[in-house]
């Protein structure tokens, strides 16, 4: 037939339309199949069940925290027809009364958790009983892990705890939680978590913890602080903050003794300081040390607005010089100095000591204290300053800052981390004697010294620190305690302190105490602090760490 | 034609082979003229294509509404509103004179005109995702002038087309309605809606091969629009980037292909029967606007190839009555026919376009499915052409005379027969002309 060319349109146009819709067709089965061949089915990935969270050490090796498998009870309660004969059948091992137990699956329907740790011996007669009773099914013993510190309060408030989810509550526990404790691992069965070496040395924390609480027990103070650091590489050795609590029992603790005074408490440091501000003082240069200073057991000076102020010693010490202003602690000698001093490079100078500023060990609540600015300096601020008032520190601070002394002028930076390590054995971190500043000069350093060796002679604040055979340097101090109440001194409190450095010839511990507030018959850092330190000093002999010049003699 | 007094009809009942060796029609069926036309068939493949579209729409729609934090229906309900104000608008056009829909076109492209250059060049157009398309002039909801403008030149160029006066030379049938074209086709590029415009000059240049316009003329026509419609490609770094994308596909999979890449997986989760109504999740969030142009990812999510195939046989058989209406029309009233041609076109086109570039298949534009995607001013536009196409069908059919009467009663079977036969009549131009309102073959 012939068809006109309209009726060719018309074909035409249906024809493209239908090839059109064939070839979408084809392409949409197209997308369809090579989509249903790329098809990648879902594997869920095979992650670890089970996190065994790290082991911290001390710096031997020695536990400070574990894990330990431990065995709760737990009822199925839809599992139990007669409450009251399970509860009795247990209630002899889980050391709960039936009563206790029967109000305790009362709030629940299901599942209830009788007790959360069964005592080890319990556990096995505990499972013949529940097979004698045929219990099987309703009374579930559910092994744990959980955290043991076997160390107990030494060293607690650096280790801290886990809670019962076993997670980081507290110090490094908290602070290195993800380390000790990461997420599970794809391919693995168990994820293990890294292994802590503290610097502390168990040994050197024993021997000081036994002296805190001697302090607590003979003078009564409401804080202590104690440290021992290892005075070549900044390492602490030992950290004690009375009070303390037991982590295998946190639960009883309360939050005065969970807190780390060391990093987190601030005061004044009294006369300790002198011997960083003596050492500011000959690094600056600019004070007359040639010229002895004469103490007449006050000493005044006017403030720029022309008023008076006077500062009184202890005592009239007559001729002092600075070795002197050391071994009696002599107020107007190193105010005097300060004096002479620019009040800006004086505040530089104890900058450079690090106060005023915040030590990162890596743990929570490490506080940078107050040095005020010279600013905000009023007339009498750089004389109180010099020996140790009107600013504020922690004690971290305080025995971080006397490595510049065992250093030849180089500050260190303080340390509670030796190595971290994975389960097993790659050493993944490891802190090094790390030198944070350089603030004086050796000869400077070595005089501060040797002045502070003058103290522990005869005559000298610090005489009952010294011990037999050794060559102690100590500086002592009693600080007036600020009553934030009543914003004034007023109320007597104290905070006596001693710093000393050990052998002084070639310093390897500096050890610091600090005692606030006692309420014994004695309020003096030369009376509470050094006896205590002389002890210390004397364990580390006895354990080795010490060699006496006698000894030496002897041999 | 009539052959010792026997008419071709009677051939149809007699089982002998017809004079001219073709096999008699039957039923009024003649694939040659467009074979048998249910204006009926028309009327329900709308219907369900319409349903269906609310119902993929509010599925794939109501994520997004509760993302933008509205209720889960607002898309639905809107849509739907538009439903029934276009419905509202059918019984117009139902019943409004053939002639002054004809006469009415140069008002209607006046109109578009005002209403594109407001959209453009005065306060109340609205720029939507980099493209200045809405208008929204007081409390009226904003709808886009270009949708109109499609249906105002189908009017205007089937009436050109039809007219005595474009008989007269090739010139003059080309030259005005291209202007005209190129005109509106600037002013939607201007909107930076490039793919409309080619739909719409898709759209045109059919109705101009239809019309009648000789090859040679139409050559010229598309060498005249080529350089500045490659112009105009490279004039928007983002029409560079979109086709770059579409080309070179793999080396951008999460950029501008985001869509296209995430509508092919969707199309393959839904595999041969589809995850089922509902189902989908390609639609919660992980292809934008999917309501939108990218409807039909998530219907071939949900109802996989089986659904797509009942739906590619919809718009098939909507293309199939409508052009059956056009090749109906073509010997009676060649306006209606143009229009019918027209709108099955553009419909038809639309959805073609759209299919192809949720596919891959076609670079990423935005060109909505019609009866399915959300957008108020088109889903009015398509439904009232629908109305258009079904009055001329019913025309077509003989059921109502041109002016809008309703016939006494049907015509009888014979007679549609004989129509096909007329029309293999060798043609002659003034036999194509009758007047209007006039069914030719009434006995």
């Amino acid at each position: 037939m012939v068809s006109s060319p309209k009726r060719r349109f018309y074909r035409f146009f249906l024809l493209l339309i239908l090839i059109a819709q064939i070839l979408l067709l084809a392409r949409i089965a197209y997308i369809i199949v090579d989509g249903k061949e790329h098809d990648v089915a879902y594997i869920n990935p095979e992650i670890a069940s089970q996190v065994v969270r790290g082991t911290i050490f001390d710096r031997n090796g020695r536990i400070l925290a574990m894990e330990t498998p431990y065995w709760s009870c737990a009822f199925l309660l839809k599992n139990i027809p007669n409450l009251r004969l399970a509860a009795e059948v247990v209630s002899p091992y889980v050391g709960l009364a039936p009563e206790q137990i029967l109000s305790t699956c009362e709030r629940y329907t299901t599942y209830a958790l009788i007790q959360r740790k069964i005592g080890d011996a319990m556990v096995d007669p505990l499972r013949e009983a529940i097979r004698k009773a045929k219990l099987e099914n309703g009374i579930l013993l559910e092994k744990h892990y959980g955290r043991s510190y076997p160390a107990s309060f030494h060293g607690v408030q650096m280790v801290g705890f886990t809670n019962t989810d076993n997670r980081g509550i507290e110090g490094i526990e908290l602070a290195y939680d993800q380390e000790l404790s990461p997420y599970p691992n794809l391919g693995e069965t168990v994820t293990y978590g890294n292994d802590i070496y503290l610097t502390l040395d168990l040994d050197i924390q024993y021997l000081l913890d036994l002296q805190v609480q001697n302090i607590a027990d003979q003078h009564d103070p409401d804080y202590i602080m104690a440290v021992v650091m290892d005075a070549t590489s900044g390492d602490i050795l030992a950290s004690s903050s009375y009070p303390w609590y037991d982590p295998n029992r946190y639960n009883l603790s309360d939050a005065q003794q969970r807190q780390n005074r060391l990093l987190s408490y601030m005061y004044e440091p009294g006369s300790v300081f002198k011997i960083f501000s003596l050492a500011a003082c000959k690094e600056i240069g600019q004070a007359d040390f040639d010229e002895p200073f004469f103490c007449d057991g006050s000493y005044t000076f006017s403030m720029p607005g022309g008023q008076n102020v006077t500062i009184n010693c202890v005592s009239p010490h007559g001729e002092i010089d600075s070795a002197g202003m050391i071994k009696y602690s002599c107020n107007g000698a190193i105010v005097h100095w300060a004096l002479q001093t620019d009040d800006q490079r004086f505040y530089e100078m104890l900058r450079k000591f690090h106060f005023g500023q915040r030590w990162d060990i890596g743990l929570q609540g490490s506080i940078a204290g107050a040095l005020p600015a010279v600013s905000d300096w009023s007339g009498r601020t750089k004389a109180t300053l010099s020996f140790g008032q009107e600013l504020g520190v922690n004690a971290l601070q305080m025995v971080t800052a006397a490595t510049v002394f065992t250093n030849e002028g180089t500050l260190l930076k303080p340390n509670i981390i030796r190595r971290i390590v994975t389960h097993d054995g790659t050493v993944v971190a490891t802190s090094e004697r790390t030198e944070a500043e350089r603030v004086l000069a050796p000869e400077v350093a070595t005089e501060v010294l040797d002045a502070m060796v003058t103290a522990t002679e005869p005559g000298g604040t610090a005489i009952h620190a010294s011990v037999e055979g050794f060559t102690i340097a100590a500086k002592t101090g009693t600080a007036q305690i600020l009553n934030p109440e009543t914003n004034s001194y007023s109320d007597g409190s104290v905070l006596a302190s001693t710093l000393a450095i050990v052998p002084a010839q070639q310093p390897r511990y500096i050890i610091y105490v600090a005692a606030a507030h006692p309420k014994g018959d004695t309020i003096w850092g030369s009376n509470i602090a050094a006896p205590a330190i002389a002890n210390v000093i004397k364990g580390l002999a006895s354990q080795g760490k010490l060699t006496s010049v006698k000894a030496t003699v002897i041999q | 034609m009539l052959e010792n007094g026997r008419q071709y009809d009677d051939w149809k009942y007699s089982g002998e082979d017809r004079p001219d060796g073709r096999r008699p029609s039957v039923a009024g069926f003649d694939p040659a003229v467009g074979g048998g036309l249910s204006a009926f068939t028309f009327l329900c493949v709308v219907i369900t294509l319409t349903g269906a579209g609310l119902v993929m729409m509010y599925s794939a729609s109501y994520n997004e509404a509760l993302s933008l934090g509205l209720p889960h229906h607002y898309f639905f309900i809107r849509q739907s509103l538009f439903v029934l104000l276009s419905l509202a608008c059918s019984v117009v056009i139902r019943f409004i004179p053939i002639s002054w829909i004809r006469k009415s076109s140069p008002l209607l492209l006046a109109g578009c005109l005002l209403l594109m250059l407001m959209t453009l060049f005065t306060p109340f157009g609205q720029t939507r995702m980099g493209a200045r398309r809405w208008l929204s002039i007081g409390p009226l909801p904003s709808f886009q002038p270009s949708e109109l403008v499609k249906l105002s030149l189908i009017i205007f160029l089937s009436g050109w087309f039809s007219s005595e006066k474009s008989e007269r030379s090739n010139l003059r049938k080309l030259v005005t309605p291209a202007l005209v074209v190129l005109v509106f086709a600037a002013l939607i590029l201007l909107q930076r809606d490039y793919s409309t415009t080619i739909v719409y000059l898709g759209v045109c240049l059919s109705l101009f091969i239809v019309g009648g316009v000789s090859f040679g003329w139409m050559a010229l026509f598309i060498a005249f629009l080529a350089v500045p419609g490659i112009l105009a490609l490279f004039i928007a770094p983002y029409r560079v980037k979109r086709l770059v994308a579409f080309l070179f596909s793999d080396l951008d999979p999460s950029g501008i292909n985001w869509q296209v890449t995430n509508a092919r997986k969707a199309i393959a989760a839904g595999g041969w029967t589809g995850v089922g109504l509902g189902n989908g999740v390609y639609k919660l969030g992980s292809i934008p606007e999917v309501q939108s142009d990218f409807i039909f990812a998530s219907m071939a999510e949900e109802t996989g190839f089986l659904g797509i195939a009942i739906v590619f046989v919809l718009f098939f058989l909507f293309a199939l009555l409508g052009y059956r209406t056009w090749q109906r029309m073509l010997d009676r009233n060649r306006f209606l026919a143009y229009l019918a041609f027209g709108i099955t076109t553009m419909i038809v086109g639309q959805a073609l376009v759209n299919i192809a570039v949720v596919t891959g298949v076609l670079p990423p534009t935005g060109i909505p499915l019609p009866f399915f995607s959300q957008g108020g001013t088109n889903l009015f536009v398509v439904l009232c052409e629908c109305a258009l196409l079904y009055r001329i069908m019913l025309i077509a059919g003989g059921r109502i005379a041109v002016d809008g009467r309703k016939k006494a009663e049907a015509p009888p079977p014979s007679n549609l027969a004989r129509q096909s036969l007329v029309a293999e009549l060798p043609p002659s131009e003034d036999a194509y002309d009758f007047p209007e309102g006039m069914p030719r073959y009434e006995q």
